[in-house]
C-alpha cells in the first residue's frame, strides 16, 4: 500500500508527520492500559473462582456444571450487587419485600386449598417469583437515564399478570399512562416498562422505588427495588 | 460425573471473552468516567453481567461487542448521569513533552508554542462526536468498525467523519504554519 504522504514533497512530508504527531498528542493512548487490563481480568477470574462452590453445591454429579438456569443466575448477580454498599439498601428493600411477598403467596396457597379442596397443595411444587433483571443487565432492573427515561423490568413466570407503581423522590405515584392497568409477562416471563418519567423533582430524581406485583394461577407476588442516583 | 473445582472451565471461556473485548471496552468506558479506578469497576461489571449470560457465545463478533457496549451503556448513566468527563490534555503538558522530545532552542520552542495552542484551539472546537472518533482511532487504535459499534453509527460514516475532520485540521494546521490568517 503506498503511503499518501510519500507523494508529498519533503518539507511537506515532515509538516505531515509533525501534524499527525502533534494531534496524536491531545488523544494519547492509555499508557497503563495493559495493567488495568490485567488487573480486572484477575478480579473477573476470582469472581468466576467464587461461583463455583456455589455451582456445585447440591449437585456434585450435575453433568453440566457451566449451565444454570436463569433464576439462580440472578440469584449470583444480585448476590453480587448486594456486596456493593451503594445497593445495600436495595437488597435490604428486596428482603423485606421477599417476605412480604412469600408471606402474601402462602396466605393466598392456604386460602386457595381451604376453598378449593384437598388437590391444591400449600407448598406449590412452582412458587411464582419475581425478580428484577434486564436482560441486558442482569440483576439490574430499574433505571432512569438521562433523568427522563425510565425503565423497570422484571423475570417472572410465563403469562404472569404484572402491575407495577413506581414513585420518584418520594413524591406520588408515576401516572404515565404506561405504567397503569395490567399487562402480562410473555412465553418467557420477560416484561420491561419503558416510559417517560413525570418526575416531580425535576431532571434528576434522586430516588425512586418501583413496586411491581405478579399474579397467576391464585398465586400472588410483590417486590420492590429501589434507584438512588445522584 | 464428578466435577472437581479443577474441572471447572468457564473462567477460561469468560477470560477469553473478557481478554477479546476488554481493551475496547475499557477506551468506550475512559471517555466517560472520571477515574481509571472507576473505569476499571465498570469494565469489571460488565464482564460479571457477560458472565450470567450463557447465549453470547450464539451472539456474532459484532452483536457481542454491541451488547457489551449496551450494558456498558446502561450502567454509564445509571452512575455517571451528570458527568460529561472529557479526557483532557493541557498545552503544557503537551508543550511539556515536546520541550523533552525535541530539545528546542527557546525561539523554536516559542514557534512551536503557537503552533501546539493553535492545533489545541482546534480540537476543542472540534465536536464531541469528531472528538471520540479521533480518541478512538488516534488514541486507543480501534477499528472503524468497532468504532462504529461503540458509537452506535455506520462504518462508513465514521470513516468519512475521521476523514474529513482531519483532512480540515491537516489543511488548517498548514496554513497556520505558512503564516495564513486561520480564524
Amino acid at each position: 500500500m503506498t503511503d499518501v504522504s510519500e507523494n508529498l514533497t519533503s518539507p511537506d512530508k515532515r509538516s505531515s508527520e509533525r501534524f499527525l504527531r502533534d494531534l496524536h498528542r491531545f488523544f494519547p493512548a492509555d499508557q497503563e492500559q495493559a495493567e488495568r487490563i490485567n488487573r480486572v481480568r484477575t478480579r473477573l477470574l476470582a469472581h468466576a473462582a467464587q461461583k463455583l462452590p456455589v455451582q456445585s453445591e447440591g449437585s456434585p454429579s450435575a453433568p453440566e456444571p457451566v449451565q444454570h438456569n436463569a433464576v439462580s443466575q440472578r440469584r449470583s448477580a444480585l448476590k453480587r450487587h448486594t456486596q456493593s454498599p451503594a445497593l445495600g439498601t436495595i437488597a435490604a428493600v428486596l428482603v423485606v419485600a421477599l417476605l412480604i411477598g412469600a408471606f402474601l403467596a402462602v396466605f393466598s396457597s392456604v386460602r386457595q386449598s381451604s376453598t378449593a379442596g384437598p388437590s391444591k397443595s400449600v407448598t406449590s411444587a412452582h412458587p411464582l417469583t419475581l425478580t428484577f433483571s434486564c436482560y441486558d443487565s442482569p440483576g439490574m432492573g430499574f433505571f432512569v437515564l438521562g433523568g427522563s427515561q425510565g425503565r423497570v423490568c422484571v423475570q417472572t413466570a410465563p403469562k404472569a399478570q404484572l402491575r407495577i407503581v413506581v414513585t420518584l423522590c418520594n413524591g406520588p405515584a408515576d401516572s404515565s399512562p404506561v405504567l397503569k392497568g395490567t399487562v402480562r409477562a410473555d412465553e418467557s416471563g420477560y416484561y420491561e416498562w419503558n416510559w417517560r418519567v413525570h418526575s416531580p423533582c425535576g431532571p434528576h430524581p434522586g430516588r425512586g422505588t418501583a413496586m411491581v406485583t405478579a399474579q397467576l394461577d391464585g398465586q400472588f407476588i410483590s417486590q420492590s427495588t429501589s434507584f438512588f442516583g445522584d | 460425573m464428578h466435577h472437581h473445582p479443577t474441572d471447572f472451565q468457564p473462567s477460561q471461556a469468560d477470560a477469553s471473552l473478557y481478554d477479546h473485548y476488554a481493551q475496547r471496552l475499557f477506551a468506550y468506558v475512559r471517555l466517560s468516567v472520571p477515574s481509571h479506578q472507576d473505569a476499571e469497576d465498570l469494565v469489571l461489571d460488565v464482564f460479571l453481567a457477560a458472565l450470567e449470560q450463557d447465549n453470547l457465545s450464539w451472539l456474532s463478533e459484532k452483536q457481542q461487542l454491541a451488547w457489551l457496549r449496551r450494558v456498558a451503556y446502561h450502567k454509564l448513566m445509571d452512575r455517571y448521569r451528570r458527568a460529561s468527563h472529557r479526557p483532557v490534555v493541557s498545552l503544557e503538558q503537551v508543550l511539556e513533552t515536546i520541550q523533552l522530545e525535541e530539545a528546542l532552542t527557546p525561539e523554536l520552542l516559542l514557534e512551536r508554542r503557537e503552533e501546539i495552542a493553535w492545533l489545541a484551539s482546534a480540537v476543542n472546537r472540534l465536536s464531541p462526536l469528531q472528538r471520540q472518533v479521533l480518541q478512538f482511532h488516534l488514541g486507543d487504535g480501534l477499528r472503524f468498525a468497532d468504532i462504529a459499534i461503540l458509537l452506535e453509527k455506520r462504518e462508513e460514516a465514521v470513516r468519512k467523519l475521521y476523514s474529513r475532520t482531519l483532512a480540515q485540521l491537516r489543511t488548517l494546521y498548514h496554513q497556520q504554519e505558512k503564516g495564513v490568517v486561520v480564524s
